[in-house]
């Protein structure tokens, strides 16, 4: 394990929505992500990342949260 | 850098690919629909780097090389323009989908399931109660 809150992913807000970033969130729950909400970006935070992850969880964590942000998207859609 | 003939000036690095997208030219959510495609192919990032721009970041999930990080970003404006058509044709077959929807609906000739119900529940009232009665049937 590495220590505390040292990947941090940066999305910008008006791309990836808050509830959207929060939901993706949830499902790496195992990793300690917290979220922190800027003005113009949302910040994940995780603490608890295995060494061998480092290199992979961030891609893997934009991927699901963009795949929210379509999916939130598109129920807005009218 | 390079800069294709279709104008995507794209930037390769180490896995990855990236280039810029106007939103003046796409919408986000013809963006979004090009980008859904992808999600299991590579990974994907989207940035706003200025006021109605998208900056696209493919980045392979394996080993890889330039010509197949370029290919990938051909790819993804290929399905930019994809997504946009497929909107425009969308948009313009709104009203025509909707009239076909609506005379599918209300064509098809079934009786009501209230007029079932009332049938069954008439049917029921001329069948005997089976509850015995005082008095003798008239002869």
């Amino acid at each position: 394990m590495s220590d505390a809150a040292d990947i941090v992913v940066r999305l910008h807000r008006s791309l990836y929505p808050p509830a959207a970033v929060a939901r993706a969130a949830e499902r790496f729950a195992a990793f300690g992500p917290a979220v922190t909400e800027g003005d113009a970006d949302v910040r994940v935070a995780f603490s608890t990342v295995p060494d061998r992850l480092r290199d992979r969880l961030p891609d893997e964590f934009r991927n699901h949260a963009l795949f929210e942000a379509i999916v939130a998207a598109r129920v807005e859609a009218p | 850098m390079t800069t294709e003939p279709n104008g995507l000036t794209t930037d390769i690095g180490e896995r990855r690919v990236s280039f810029v997208v106007s939103e003046d030219l796409y919408a986000l959510d013809v963006i979004q629909g090009a980008a859904y495609l992808f999600l299991d192919r590579c990974y994907l990032f989207l940035d706003r780097p200025a006021d109605r721009q998208v900056a696209v970041v493919l980045k392979a999930k394996g080993e890889t090389d330039a010509a197949a990080l370029d290919a990938l970003a051909g790819e993804f404006a290929n399905e930019l323009l994809n997504q946009a058509l497929r909107k425009a044709i969308g948009a313009s077959n709104a009203k025509i989908r909707e009239f076909i929807l609506a005379k599918a609906l209300f064509s098809v000739d079934a009786p009501s399931s209230i007029d079932k119900l009332l049938a069954e529940l008439d049917a029921e009232e001329m069948e005997p109660l089976e509850i015995p009665v005082p008095w003798e049937a008239e002869k």
